[in-house]
């Protein structure tokens, strides 16, 4: 079984100064806090994910702030205009401390 | 593309086990430095504006400060009908490019209508563009929003039609 937390970056084709599509995904629950167990009738905590960073060679280049209506296993896509080749590291982080990162190698052609 | 996982809370167990702790790091060099200073937010959470339940007005000025929001200049994507509502696919796009600094997310049924924001820098902003998968209670009006870099509101509205409202489950 996949687990949470499990998170997955993929870049498109790069050329230098040309914006290139990033695709997100992580698997979690994003628990809204209002939605009940449906065997012991209790209320289920809210558990989602709050933050996404995007750094690419270390440098801020994108940041998500996310509500609790934010499907569950979020996806999320940008584009990154990567001058020289890099690593793009995305972390996210959720209401309950849990932090998880995915990274992908951005090479130049 | 080479993709990898793991767990922050891992690596920097692993580095207090290393015993090497802040100051250590902030006079080993530069390099080390990256990852420590990536950790910070650049843009800070909008605890209260995703709170806020009631009018798209009320959401506007608790998420933008402002309810000035000018039509144009932006493009929303979206299904005309949602059969899961806990699943919608939206993608806001605007030819504004590098002006745009940040696209707000409303779901107007949603109690709190205030969904998500994208923060661009410059370089993810030469195409600005964002797509997620939101949640959505009933049928109404998803509305995306791109803030520019000196201070401006565009909007575009699109309905969606709900069979299975997102909710519940």
């Amino acid at each position: 079984m996949a687990k949470m937390g499990q998170a997955r970056v993929r870049v498109g084709s790069a050329k230098s100064g040309q914006p290139t599509q990033v695709r997100a995904l992580i698997l979690h629950p994003m628990e809204t806090g209002l939605r009940k167990d449906p065997d012991t009738g209790e209320k289920i905590p809210a558990h989602w994910v709050k933050k996404v960073k995007a750094d690419f060679n270390g440098q801020r280049v994108f940041e998500a702030d996310w509500s609790v209506a934010i499907s569950k296993n979020p996806y999320l896509s940008y584009y990154l205009t990567p001058e020289s080749s890099g690593t793009l590291k995305m972390t996210w982080e959720d209401n309950q401390g849990g932090t998880f990162t995915a990274e992908a190698e951005v090479s130049v052609g | 593309m080479r993709a990898t996982t793991n767990d922050q809370t891992g690596r920097r167990s692993f580095l207090k086990a290393m015993g090497v702790t802040g100051a250590v790091v902030a006079t080993a060099g530069a390099g080390l430095m990256k990852p420590v200073k990536s950790l910070a937010a650049k843009w800070s959470f909008p605890k209260e504006a995703f709170n806020v339940e009631g009018s798209m007005e009320e959401a506007f000025q608790a998420a933008l400060g402002t309810t000035n929001v000018k039509e144009g200049n932006v493009s929303l994507q979206t299904p005309t009908i949602a059969e899961n509502g806990a699943v919608v696919p939206i993608t806001a796009t605007s030819d504004m490019g590098n002006k745009v600094s940040t696209f707000h997310v409303f779901v107007e049924g949603n109690p709190a209508p205030y969904t998500a924001r994208f923060h661009l820098t410059d370089a993810t902003s030469d195409t600005a563009e964002v797509s997620t998968r939101i949640k959505m209670g009933e049928t109404s009006n998803v509305m995306a929003v791109a803030e520019t870099t000196d201070g401006e509101f565009y909007k575009a509205s699109n309905e969606v039609r709900v069979t299975i409202g997102g909710c519940g489950g």
